[in-house]
């Protein structure tokens, strides 16, 4: 689920307050018929809690929360991608003109030409272009944007 | 999932197993572009590869 830990709420911030209420009791799913199961979950605002059976343990889990960490997952591996593409770019560089962070280095694409050819030259060696390494960009900005 | 850089010190299988539960995992990933899948799996492959 979603972490509100760090949530800092400021006097002019909209909030909006959802409620769910449960809706019926705790069953196993082979109790519930075929046609009842696929109608409570094409209701787009029902939220299910699926406490899953794994050799006898349950573990808790439910549709916003696998979405939620298959976001975190993503950024995850992405985070790993940008680590990997600026060891390759900063690879037998002077220091100087290392670039420490993914976005900086990025960010020196459309200002620095020197920056341009050799980060292009490796994009497309991993036959990938700038708005390739945009999506991915706004994918985690997306994701850092909604954890704030 | 939980992503590691241990991982990628391991072996080969290790890796792919990685990379098909990464793949496995973007259709789950909330409010993508339609090209993200692609480029995803492309960054998921030189991560895993």
């Amino acid at each position: 689920m979603e972490q509100k830990d760090h949530l800092q709420i400021n006097p002019d911030d909209s909030v909006t307050l959802y409620k769910y209420r449960i809706d019926g009791e705790k069953k196993k799913r082979r109790e519930i018929n075929n046609d009842r199961w696929n109608e409570v979950i094409a209701r787009n605002d029902a939220l299910i809690i699926v406490d899953k059976n794994i050799n006898g343990m349950y573990i808790c889990s439910c549709s916003a929360a696998k979405s939620f960490a298959a976001m975190n997952d993503a950024c995850q591996i992405i985070g790993l991608w940008y680590d990997l593409v600026l060891e390759e770019y900063n690879e037998g560089l002077e220091d100087h003109r290392k670039f420490r962070t993914f976005g900086r280095f990025f960010n020196q694409i459309n200002d620095n030409r020197h920056v341009r050819r050799r980060a292009t030259n490796i994009f497309h060696r991993l036959n990938m272009t700038i708005l390739d390494i945009e999506i991915l960009q706004h994918y985690k900005a997306f994701r850092n944007g909604r954890s704030l | 999932m939980v992503v590691h850089y241990d991982i990628l010190n391991q072996d080969e299988s290790i890796l792919g197993q990685q990379l098909q539960n990464a793949l496995n995992m973007t259709p789950l990933v909330p409010k993508q572009k339609p090209d993200f899948p692609r480029t995803f799996e492309m960054c998921a492959r030189l991560v895993y590869g």
